[in-house]
């Protein structure tokens, strides 16, 4: 059985240095590896302009952070988050089930694509985009 | 027996196996009198470009579907699928928690 994928994204406080967000990011890194988390990806988005005030922050830091593992490596982490300060805000969400049937429908599209390439007997005219749509 | 509403390709309406010519709209000697003319149909943006996933990161994408005051527009808008509309959703909200979009305007 293959591990849950996790996307983990976080504010960190604006006032923060870009090497305190650094030592930040290594910090919950740290929770994630305690946890038996594999780290897929980190991302730095850097300071953004937050859509609305969170306390006294008007920006942030945005951080995604990429993990593997299971139910109890997001309940720990989500718990040490919240104690932790210059952590403004943070989001989990789980998209290895949408990666998957993202995956799914790719090869569906391809299939189909090769099926109507025998039937229109090798001309790469792409038939009419299926209209699903109303 | 005489009156064959059928029009000129009566009888033979197989859908022929390949040669897909959608044969949009000339379907001549058909009984709808004054029809007004195709109003541009709206087809769904994501189906058109094969989008399945709906990221909540991708406010570039996700944005036009909650202009100004923030609110999300209904799906008569612009044209998105039933499925489609649902993942727009989904994304708008959970970028809303990270303030990536705001819950109310300006």
């Amino acid at each position: 059985m293959s591990e849950r994928v996790y996307e983990l994204l976080f504010i960190a406080d604006p006032n923060l240095g870009e090497p305190e967000v650094d030592t930040l990011t290594t910090l919950i890194q740290g929770y994630i590896e305690k946890e038996n988390g594999k780290i897929q990806k980190i991302e730095k988005w850097g300071k953004k302009r937050l859509a609305y005030p969170i306390g006294r922050h008007r920006d942030g830091s945005y951080v995604l952070i990429v993990a593997e593992g299971g139910n109890a490596l997001v309940k720990e982490v989500e718990r040490r988050m919240r104690v932790t300060d210059g952590v403004v805000k943070f989001i989990t969400v789980r998209v290895d089930e949408d990666l998957r049937k993202l995956e799914a429908s790719k090869a569906v599209r391809a299939a189909e694509e090769t099926k109507r390439r025998a039937r229109t007997g090798g001309t790469a005219a792409p038939a009419p985009p299926v209209e699903e749509g109303y | 027996m005489s009156s064959n509403p059928g029009g000129p390709r009566s009888g033979g309406s197989f859908s022929g196996g390949g040669r897909g010519k959608p044969a949009a709209g000339a379907r001549g000697g058909k009984e709808q009198g004054k029809r007004h003319f195709f109003r541009r149909r709206k087809v769904c943006k994501f189906c058109a470009e094969k989008i399945d996933y709906i990221d909540y990161k991708d406010i570039k994408t996700i944005g036009p579907f909650a202009p100004e005051r923030g609110k999300i527009l209904p799906r008569r808008m612009f044209g998105t699928c039933a499925e489609h509309q649902r993942k727009v959703t989904l994304a708008i909200k959970r970028a809303r928690s990270i303030a990536l979009l705001p819950f109310a305007g300006e």
